[in-house]
């Protein structure tokens, strides 16, 4: 069985706003396995996107022990946590959060410029993702002049280029129409085939069959996990 | 990097407006202090003397244990010190004159230096062309007739290759030029470069610009007409010279006259860089106006820093999300402060090019401005306005500044970003926002700072220009509106003294037979002059009591202005002889006539508070050199009249007729029936005609409406320059200012829609919400018009020696303030105005963003 690549232990949240106490998480247990595809679902609100930044080292867990390969990483100082976001993660938005006055080449290559990595090596490793995502014709276009699904595509691409450890996708069809949705959960499901790690967020039931597992949340707790093959998911 | 400013190039391009309006601010900015760098750079930093400046020294004799009484050097003295080879290695005597340089109609007055032939080598220059001097040269009463001439004379002359060795004229003498100083050598003065240096073995052939009956014998040890200056010998500090000069002096003692010998004490301090004085004057009022200037240039610079900052920070707001996708891809936040301060630093050495440009520009125009002032004068000026590596350099540092104050701050809080906020950005406004935050947020406290400071400035302005206007408007104690003034100098041609009198004599009666001229009158300086000459006057009755070994004792009698004059001048100028009589044909014109002088009321009650001053006798504290008569029958009383533009308080006056104190430039002035402007340029030809009737070669070097004259003074020419420069800096700050709170507002504006929004969905009127945009900029106001900014700007900014005629600070202060939140409240009204407008133009704007986004973090908005 493989090793778990994602481990929370007792997660919990808590905002504070205007003397407000808001607990977004509270007390979550999860276990992710290396090749894993999960997705975490539920209303809006119930705390999956808040569990998804942690997850992806933007935000920190007010308790609780977040282990990313068996490595503690709740307490990391910032530029650390720089490090392993641009190693060991790669982000997928709902709003694709290309940068529009970057090439489409220029978005893709981005995070390995942060890596420090030589110019020809970054130059391969894109234009491998982006053929890998079907836009290495597009490379010297810029994110305007795409479609939403194309968009969508070479976010995929940037995510995939610096070869993370983990995909981390939140409601990545949420701006799509349903034929670039399809697609682009068609795309997730054959990186995922192809050994790809990847913990997708989705209020849609639809999409989140295509995964493996399905994690649901509700109020900050996690409710239910249901494995693909479960009829209850039907 | 290469990718940090390739992306800031980028970036810049695709935000024209901003770049633009950033690149002007910062060139303004940049500008302003490159443009008084520069000058301070030229007349205060840089050394006049290129070689081993903290060896040089200038070098002061007092008699000892008064040390009031400071007097030049006879060449005598200057031998002496010349033999203490053990403690100077070069000592160079040196005296400056006025000389006409050129021929016939060409001739034009002109700065010269006599100096001794180790002048050039003490201060470590090698000619440019041709040799300097030799020791015969300059050996007393030689009479070479050689000369060194300055770049600028030879840049003048068109570079002429064949300069060396050629003939030039002055004085109407021909003098073989020898040799062209270094560029930019101006001798010891950082500001002014004399065209010519004539050796001393010539100084004698320039007597009678000292008067008629001086006698400029330089082997005479009664000759005192020297100015020294040394450069120590190897191994010695100024500490030791210190010690040695009690030793020194004492060869001074041995060389004195035997009826003068009086015990001499010496002195030295570094060159002045500004004044060629016989006693020690130091530098400190040049360098207190330097830090002045770079203090203004330098608040300008921080306003334009300030506003930037705004700029930026409203623009990295703008950017959060895409900095957030960077930070999310993993860029640290030094990665993103780098790309971010690339971007500024881009801007400021944009900014920086065109401050240059502009300095350069504004440079020139103040230099030529300056040489207005002296138009009757040949010169050069040894500023270079062409950038020097050093004012490049201090250019580039100022737009490295300029980054660092505009650019980092709002970069290194870009980079702070609330990440899972701003990666779901959707366009909304403020998350957080107590009302004392927003208040006192970064952007708000920045304008705060922006409009004070302008302020600051401005009232400075107005300082400076009430200054000016009471300086302009100062009651005179004369009549200048109907007046022509001619300058004549007949020190300029080889016409002897006796002749040249007569011809003045005879110019006057001519002058005065013109039709439509009340009075003509003749004096030897002009009132609000560039030039002054200053003589010590005691009731002579005191004269035995007025030596006194005391050091610490007040000097004896009063210092007055000393005018030689014609009997028909006070008329002339138009001041009110009080008492007693004028003088009369025969005193000013006969050199042998009774010795008589006219005193103004303020020096008569100086002098004698107890008893009328008319028919007592003055003496001068320092005899006259020529063995005259030292006592004066006092004649006449004037009313009190002013020389000076700044000065509070009138300057005492004493006058004698001319032929007893005969100098040969002097100044014609001519009183018109009428001041009219047709009148005033009809009457300078009918003058120069005149003129010319009585002496066809009469070196007339002007003649100009007495007002235009006054114009020319030079305190009054920096007091509007202040004004001018000030109000300059002043409004460009405010409205650096102006245009931060228009931005910040506008921002602020646009970032409160969705607020403003629900207040008119919860029945809000347009007015209300004017209101409420309106209430904070006056709110802030208050903050910057803090009175403790006006007493700032009136302590850092107004010099002590231009002490102004008494004018309440409070009410220009009051105008200043009142007009700065004035200001600010109209560049709130216009986003105020926008708007309320917004909602009624387009109600659907800001009722539609309160409709909250599917992602938005604000609770109260989640479904």
């Amino acid at each position: 069985m493989p090793e778990s690549l994602i481990k929370l232990e007792g997660v919990t949240k808590v905002f504070l706003t205007d003397e407000v106490e808001t607990h977004a998480l509270s007390g979550i247990h999860l276990d992710i396995r290396q090749g894993e595809y999960v997705s975490i679902a539920g209303p809006s609100g119930c705390g999956k996107s808040t569990l998804l930044s942690i997850l992806g080292l933007l935000d920190s867990p007010s308790d609780g022990t977040y282990l990313l390969n068996g490595r503690p990483v709740q307490g990391l100082s910032l530029p650390e946590r720089a490090r392993i976001r641009n190693r060991e993660i790669g982000f997928i938005f709902q709003s694709f959060n290309l940068i529009g006055d970057l090439t489409v080449f220029e978005n893709v290559e981005l995070p390995l410029t942060y890596r420090g990595m030589p110019a020809a090596e970054r130059k391969a490793a894109a234009m491998e993702a982006l053929e890998k995502v079907g836009m290495g014709h597009r490379a010297k276009h810029l994110p305007s002049q795409l479609s939403g699904g194309q968009q969508q595509r070479v976010a995929v691409a940037r995510a995939l280029a610096g070869k993370p450890a983990v995909l981390l996708a939140d409601e990545p069809t949420g701006n799509l129409d349903s034929k670039n949705g399809d697609s682009v959960m068609q795309l997730l499901a054959e990186l995922h085939k192809g050994g790809a790690t990847i913990v997708m967020v989705t209020h849609d039931v639809r999409f989140a069959r295509h995964a493996d597992r399905t994690i649901h949340i509700f109020d900050g707790r996690v409710v239910q996990e249901q494995v693909e093959s479960d009829p209850t998911l039907a | 990097m290469f990718s940090d400013f390739r992306f800031a190039l980028r970036m810049l391009a695709k935000t024209p407006g901003f770049t633009v309006v950033a690149l002007l601010t910062l060139a303004l900015a940049i500008g302003a202090n490159s443009a008084i760098f520069a000058l301070i750079h030229g007349v205060i930093l840089r050394e006049v003397v290129p070689h081993r400046p903290e060896e040089v020294f200038n070098l002061f004799t007092a008699r000892q244990g008064a040390s009031r009484e400071y007097r030049q050097f006879s060449h005598a003295e200057y031998l002496a010190l010349r033999e203490a080879s053990d403690t100077f290695s070069h000592v160079a005597a040196h005296t400056a004159v006025l000389a006409g340089i050129g021929e016939q109609e060409a001739v034009r007055r002109s700065f010269a230096f006599f100096v001794s032939e180790e002048y050039f080598q003490l201060l470590g220059v090698t000619p440019a062309a041709g040799r300097f001097f030799t020791a015969e040269e300059s050996a007393p009463n030689s009479n070479l007739p050689v000369v060194v001439v300055s770049h600028g004379y030879w840049k003048r002359m068109g570079t002429r290759s064949d300069l060396v060795g050629s003939m030039l004229r002055i004085n109407g003498t021909p003098y073989t030029v020898v040799g062209v100083t270094p560029k930019g050598f101006s001798g010891f003065n950082a500001l002014l470069a004399p065209d010519v240096w004539l050796p001393l073995g010539q100084f004698r052939q320039f007597a009678q610009m000292f008067g008629e009956a001086a006698d400029l014998d330089l082997a005479s040890p009664r000759t005192f007409s020297l100015n020294l200056s040394a450069r120590l010998a190897p191994g010695i500090s100024p500490e030791a010279l210190e010690a040695r000069l009690p030793a020194l002096a004492q060869r001074l003692d041995a060389v004195q006259p035997p009826d003068l010998a009086t015990s001499r004490e010496l002195q030295f301090e570094r060159p002045s860089r500004f004044s060629i004085s016989t006693e020690p004057s130091g530098d400190s009022s040049g360098f207190s106006l330097a830090a002045m200037l770079l203090g203004m240039s330098g608040c300008v610079l921080l306003i334009a820093s300030l506003n930037l900052a705004n700029m930026l920070l409203s623009r990295g707001s703008a950017r959060a999300k895409e900095i957030a996708v960077r930070l999310a891809l993993g860029a640290t936040r030094w990665r993103i402060v780098r790309q971010l301060v690339a971007e500024g630093l881009l801007l400021a050495i944009g900014g920086g090019g065109l401050g240059l440009l502009l300095a350069l520009w504004s440079n020139d125009l103040l230099l030529r401005s300056l040489q207005t002032l002296f138009s009757t004068m040949n010169f050069s000026l040894a500023i270079d306005p062409t950038p020097s590596p050093t004012v490049i350099g201090a250019t580039l540092g100022f737009a490295l500044l300029a980054t660092l104050l505009f650019s980092v701050g709002p970069a290194w809080r870009a980079a702070r970003a609330d990440l899972v906020h701003d990666l779901k950005q959707q366009g909304t406004g403020d998350s957080a926002g107590a009302r004392l935050h927003r208040f006192f947020a970064p952007r708000q406290l920045l304008v705060m700072a922006q409009i004070a400071l302008s302020l600051v400035l401005l009232f400075a302005a107005g300082l400076f220009f009430r200054g000016a206007l009471a300086a302009g408007g100062a009651t005179l104690g004369f009549e200048p509106q109907n007046q022509l003034v001619a300058e004549l100098d007949y020190s300029l041609g080889q016409v002897p003294p006796a002749e040249a009198r007569s011809r003045i004599f005879a110019a006057v009666d001519r002058l005065a037979q013109l039709p439509g001229v009340e009075a003509v009158g003749v004096s030897t300086q002009l009132p609000y002059g560039n030039v002054t000459n200053n003589a010590r006057f005691i009731d002579a009755r005191e004269a035995a009591s007025a030596v006194t070994a005391d050091p610490d004792a007040p000097a004896a009698g009063a210092n007055a202005l000393f005018t030689a004059s014609s009997a028909g001048y006070l008329d002339a100028l138009g001041v009110r002889l009080l008492r007693g009589r004028t003088f009369t044909d025969a005193e000013w014109r006969d050199q042998k006539s009774p010795r008589v002088a006219i005193i103004d009321e303020t020096l008569a009650k100086q002098l004698f508070p107890n008893e009328d001053a008319l028919g007592q006798r003055i003496r001068y504290v320092q005899p006259p050199a020529d063995g005259s008569p030292a006592e004066l029958e006092i004649v006449g009383i004037c009313a009190p009249h002013r020389h000076d533009a700044l000065q509070r308080s009138d300057r005492h006056r004493v006058f004698v007729p001319l032929a007893h104190a005969y100098q040969p430039a002097v100044f014609v002035h001519v009183r018109l029936a009428t001041g009219e402007r047709a009148s005033l340029l009809a009457g300078i030809s009918a003058v120069r005609s005149a003129l010319l009737t009585v002496d066809p070669a009469m070196p007339i070097l002007a003649i100009a409406p007495l007002k235009t004259l006054l114009e020319r003074n030079i305190q009054l020419w920096i007091v509007r320059l202040g004004a001018v420069m000030f109000a300059i800096f002043g409004g460009l700050a405010l409205l650096l200012a102006a245009v931060g709170v228009y931005g910040v507002k506008a921002y602020t504006v646009a970032r409160r829609t969705r607020e403003i929004g629900i207040r008119m969905a919860i029945g809000a009127q347009p007015r209300d919400v004017f209101a409420m945009i309106m209430r904070q900029g006056a709110l802030q106001t208050p903050h910057c018009t803090e009175p403790r900014c006006g007493a700032l700007a009136r302590r850092r900014t107004t010099p002590r020696r231009f002490s102004l005629p008494g004018q309440p600070l409070r009410s220009p202060r009051a105008r200043r303030q009142r007009r700065g939140a004035h200001g600010r409240r109209i560049v709130c009204l216009l986003p105020a105005r926008a708007s309320r407008d917004a909602r009624f133009s387009d109600d659907g704007v800001a009722l539609r963003v309160i409709t909250p986004a599917r992602s938005s973090s604000q609770p109260a908005f989640s479904p």
